[in-house]
């Protein structure tokens, strides 16, 4: 992954987007673009963290891994968020670690940029308090969607959420990697998608999926796809606000 | 009001994270502790409720657990006087997402949110303090959600059993299989089975059918990964509170009638009602 100097013209991660254009501009030579490929490991587990990222098109998931290798993912960050809020709140390494799911831009910054930018009482410490508050309650929701809702709902839970950050770009996933997300076995992820498939709400073929129905799809999703959506949406409703200080 | 006279001392600084803090932070906050009882079963908050306050367990655990529409819930962390329940306060928000719940009874201290946002805008070690505490949270949330999926009952039961050992000024811990279950989001006869193999093996031990007493050793052995994971990125994240030298889990002292937060609380009850 090579950085290019940041441009000015188009912010296209909503947390940077928020802040003014005179806070951004004097962020923007702490910032450089690079783009990440998919599949692409951010962070290692237990690994010092470098840089923090601001996806742009890019959508990266934190995935907790135990001893014998089984993964589970935690959070899934977008356009809407941070990659590295550990840096923020004084931490120093990930214990979690971070997979590039579509690919795309995301802007950089340097792990100890970060922390000085974001230092007691800044626009951007506001913000980036607010968005920790938000990702604990999606993580939070996560915990709880895996124990109790079936492969069915959660395969549709993350096909839309990717579908959402994919937006108009075709995307296709491949079985072994939804079922590692989901902490499932690959076999589980066929039978559910099976099913969606026989609904037409989705199409798979050679092991990739595709959405063709996103209201039916939505449907068949549990209540955590809509949660989630929502405490974004608060987050994006409430950035100028929190900006402003008041 | 009178000074409630209880069988023990209480003290805000029986909560490790604002023992930590520096004099005169603690003394600015001081005036604003209020000490609670905090009976097993009450709700600190809801999910998706309302919070004024954040509370510092002392003697008290408290699991925080996520609701879903459905009302089935799922635990999702553990806190205990390491720590402090309602962060979300401190993040511009007055909602919390899960519900904190009370499940060994004892005491804690109370914080008003208009004192303690005025301590955190200061900017100084109850901030950093705090920030590093959030993070820590997070990390125990995230390992519980590969926990619950992968490992087996007997193994998450071990985790929330052990982070608890970790967080209790007594060695007595009251437990039923139900507050198990419920605390797990399992069926209570997965919770039996997994508790039954813990009782044969020895590492817990059983009075009135609840959870008495606990060989830690044994739990340690029987548990998966995830304890001391969370244990050691505590530990990493908060030093000056997780490992001061004053501290050391493994001597507990034994719980007397006299000094258990059982007696504690009765004894809190009497004199408010006089």
């Amino acid at each position: 992954m090579r950085g290019a100097p940041a441009a000015a013209a188009t912010v296209r991660n909503s947390l940077l987007a928020a802040l003014l254009a005179t806070e951004y501009r004097r962020l923007l030579p702490r910032l450089e673009h690079v783009t990440l490929k998919a599949g692409e490991i951010v962070y290692r587990a237990d690994q010092k963290i470098e840089h923090v990222y601001f996806p742009e098109q890019a959508v990266v998931a934190m995935v907790d891994t135990t001893e014998d290798r089984r993964t589970i993912e935690v959070g899934v960050i977008g356009r809407e968020g941070i990659v590295g809020i550990n840096i923020f709140l004084g931490g120093v390494i990930t214990p979690d670690k971070a997979i590039v799911q579509l690919p795309g831009g995301a802007m950089r910054m340097k792990a100890k940029d970060l922390r000085k930018e974001a230092r007691f009482g800044s626009p951007l410490q506001r913000l980036l308090l607010d968005y920790t508050r938000t990702f604990l309650s999606v993580i939070s929701q996560s915990v709880a969607c895996s124990q109790h809702h079936s492969t069915e709902q959660r395969l549709a839970r993350w096909l839309l959420t990717m579908s959402d950050y994919a937006g108009a770009r075709e995307f296709l996933m491949v079985q072994e990697s939804i079922a590692a997300m989901l902490g499932v076995r690959r076999v589980s992820i066929t039978e559910a998608a099976g099913r969606l498939q026989a609904d037409a709400l989705i199409r798979y073929r050679r092991g990739r999926v595709s959405v063709l129905d996103k209201p039916g799809l939505e449907k068949q999703s549990c209540e955590c796809y809509r949660f989630i959506r929502q405490q974004y949406e608060r987050l994006h409703a409430e950035l100028p606000r929190l900006l402003s200080g008041k | 009001m009178r000074a409630p006279s209880l069988p023990f001392r209480q003290s805000p600084r029986q909560n490790r994270l604002l023992a930590a803090l520096p004099a005169e932070v603690y003394a600015r906050l001081l005036p604003h502790l209020e000490l609670v009882p905090m009976p097993r079963g009450w709700v600190l908050h809801e999910s998706r409720g309302v919070q004024g306050y954040v509370f510092f367990p002392t003697t008290s655990i408290v699991a925080r657990c996520y609701v879903m529409e459905d009302g089935s819930s799922a635990q999702i962390a553990v806190t205990g006087n390491e720590g402090v329940v309602g962060v979300a306060l401190i993040m511009g928000g007055d909602r919390t997402p899960s519900r904190a719940l009370v499940y060994s009874a004892g005491f804690g201290y109370r914080l008003g949110s208009s004192a303690l946002k005025a301590e955190f805008s200061r900017g100084g070690k109850l901030q950093d303090l705090l920030l590093r505490y959030t993070q820590a949270l997070m990390t125990q949330t995230a390992q519980t959600a590969a926990c619950n999926r992968h490992h087996s009952v007997e193994q998450q039961l071990c985790r929330v059993l052990l982070l608890s050992l970790d967080r209790l000024v007594f060695s007595e811990m009251i437990l039923s299989h139900e507050w198990m279950a419920d605390l797990l989001g399992v069926r209570r006869e997965g919770v039996t089975q997994a508790a039954f193999k813990l009782r044969e093996s020895g590492a817990v031990g059983y009075g009135r059918g609840h959870i008495t007493a606990f060989d830690r050793t044994k739990l340690e052995a029987a548990s998966c990964e995830c304890y001391p994971v969370v244990k050691a990125e505590y530990e990493r994240l908060l030093p000056e509170v997780m490992t001061p030298s004053s501290w050391n889990p493994s001597k507990l002292p034994r719980a007397t009638a006299r000094n258990s937060p059982a007696s504690g609380l009765r004894a809190f009850e009497q004199v408010a009602q006089v």
